[in-house]
């Protein structure tokens, strides 16, 4: 079967670099993974171009994610990059707001399991449930199941890390 | 009927359920008709719906820009509608060339072997096959077939066979080509399990090098870094995303290739630039090589890193005004603006350092790729460029200061 990689290229890589940012909270490492396994699917080139991008893709973010310290050079580099997008101008609240909420639902997703995590972020990356269950190896039916669970731990850990901060605010 | 699980209410809130079974968003409609219950439960789980979206959104990124798919023109494609076959070393290094916009960047990385190279690889006096390589490459848009055509010189496979022995030592050049018969027939998961399990399992290994080289890059205290294994995709394919047109990029890259580089000890490249040479000092310096390209005054360092890759850093006299319109216009692509590349060094630009990537140039397969950087550095743009993955490059920038001379 003859493939159109270019095509494939210009309609997925949109959807696989959110799918990666969301896995390595790094919209450049992201970059990186994305032609990454693109390089990788032009040299083996998979029948199914969709689901076998996705799944090398999420195997390599997988393993990216791994290390702690990895996340550590994360946090700087977020620090670093709230430093450098406004230098010298006083961080706007909404900004802030902004911010702070970014790094709370970073944080919320790490607290999900890695299953669901993946699920849901394939989701948001514009696949279906079809595409999902051909990426992860579930069946279609549970999909559903993996989504509702994703999204009320997700929104869970979120508010309860608000309440947090609130506490500690005041 | 009993109530409706929440895995269906949520692929009925996600038009999901029809698509998994026709009949059953009729059913699920029926039931909500006539169970209070889950209708209650409904609007539950579409506010945890709602919700869960909006903070994803916070975090996941708006579209971004498409790096041109020619990026992985060189990555080891066999073939496929618009993608363009395997090209050759020689293509390849013609396309670092004109990529990096310093043609002899890649040339001497894939040619160096780390004594000091004399001027012959250069454009301007290379054999004409080296020239119509980089040329056929600069307007290649269909190249695949006159790849093919491409006669490798005695003087271009020798280049061809010291990069091998520099980048490959011990491992083979090409990577054991992908199952293709057990692909067929299968069904679309089974095939991603099967092609995964080849890709993932390289990319899984190469990921976690790849995790501890940039994770090390970061960490150690003296230089990190790593040659990227001949068999390593870890950094391969990047666009090389520079900042200018590419048809200036292509003949910045010709005129550098072209250039009447001589060579010069410290004090002669100083003098040449009017200012102290910049490296990195713990870095053993293998040659100096000195030019004039189009008006502007450029030196050339080639450093061994620690584990024999070549490191090349090109100096330019000033940052020209294009540099800075050309980094302010795309501020996206300036990596850790405002972050100082060096605390003796700081830049222009308010006193900071301004650094952006070059790009990845993509190699064929089984061969290392080459980081590309710019970096302002105490007034000028330095060119950095080395077989290492990206944070290697970002640390050993962090290293460059002023050369003393010895």
């Amino acid at each position: 079967m003859s493939i159109d990689w270019s095509a494939v290229y210009r309609d997925t890589y949109q959807d696989l670099h959110r799918f990666l940012t969301g896995r390595v909270w790094d919209p450049e490492r992201a970059h990186d993974l994305a032609q990454e396994t693109f390089a990788r699917a032009l040299r083996h080139e998979p029948d199914n171009p969709r689901a076998w991008l996705f799944s090398v893709a999420a195997n390599l973010a997988r393993d990216e994610a791994r290390g702690a310290m990895r996340r550590r050079r994360h946090l700087r580099l977020l620090e670093g990059e709230a430093e450098a997008s406004e230098p010298m101008e006083p961080a706007a609240p909404e900004r802030l707001e902004r911010e702070e909420m970014r790094r709370g639902v970073n944080e919320a997703l790490g607290r999900l399991s890695e299953r669901d995590r993946e699920v849901l972020l394939l989701w948001s990356s514009g696949n279906s449930y079809q595409d999902i269950a051909g990426i992860t190896g579930l069946a279609v039916g549970a999909i559903g199941t993996t989504l509702a669970r994703a999204r009320k731990r997700l929104v869970d850990e979120y508010e309860g890390l608000e309440t947090d901060a609130a506490h500690q605010r005041g | 009927m009993p109530h409706i699980s929440e895995g269906d209410l949520h692929a009925y809130l996600d038009g999901a359920l029809a698509a998994i079974e026709p009949a059953a968003e009729e059913r699920l409609r029926a039931h909500l008709a006539a169970c209070a219950d889950c209708r209650a439960r409904l609007e539950r789980e579409r506010g945890i719906h709602d919700r869960s979206t909006e903070l994803l959104a916070a975090v996941l990124p708006e579209p971004v820009e498409i790096p041109p798919f020619e990026a992985l023109r060189g990555s080891g494609a066999r073939g496929g509608t618009g993608a363009p076959g395997g090209r050759s070393r020689l293509a390849w290094a013609a396309s670092v060339a004109v990529a990096l916009g310093a043609g002899w960047i890649g040339h001497a990385l894939l040619g160096g072997s780390g004594e000091s190279v004399p001027n012959a690889p250069l454009a301007s006096e290379a054999p004409a096959g080296s020239r119509e390589v980089r040329e056929s490459v600069a307007d290649d848009a269909d190249a695949t077939a006159g790849e093919a055509a491409v006669d490798e010189t005695s003087a271009a496979a020798d280049i061809r066979q010291r990069a091998e022995a520099e980048l490959a030592p011990d491992e083979p050049a090409t990577e054991p080509a992908a199952p293709q018969a057990s692909r067929r027939n299968v069904t679309p998961a089974a095939e991603a399990d099967a092609d995964t399990k080849v890709a993932a399992k390289e990319g899984a290994e190469d990921a976690r090098r790849d995790t501890v080289a940039r994770t090390e890059a970061v960490e150690m205290e003296s230089i990190p870094l790593r040659a990227a294994a001949p068999s390593d995709p870890g950094v391969d394919a990047f666009v090389p995303s520079v900042v200018d047109a590419a048809a200036d990029v292509e003949a910045r890259g010709k005129a550098f290739a072209g250039a009447a580089w001589r060579p010069a000890t410290r004090d002669e490249a100083a003098e040449w630039m009017g200012r102290p040479l910049l490296a990195v000092p713990d870095l053993e310096v293998l040659e100096i090589k000195i030019a004039e390209i189009d008006g502007l005054r450029v030196a050339r360092v080639r450093q061994a890193l620690p584990d024999g890759a070549p490191l090349e850093l090109v100096l330019e006299r000033g940052a020209t005004g294009r540099d800075r319109a050309a980094a302010g216009a795309e501020p996206r692509r300036l990596e850790l603006q405002d972050r100082p590349v060096s605390d003796a060094l700081a830049g222009e630009e308010g006193g900071a350092a301004i650094w952006r990537r070059v790009g990845i140039v993509a190699p064929p397969e089984g061969e290392a790729a080459i980081e590309g950087l710019r970096a302002l550095i105490d007034g000028s743009w330095v060119t950095l460029a080395a077989p290492v993955a990206s944070d290697s490059l970002r640390a050993i920038v962090s290293r460059v200061h002023r050369l003393e001379t010895p």
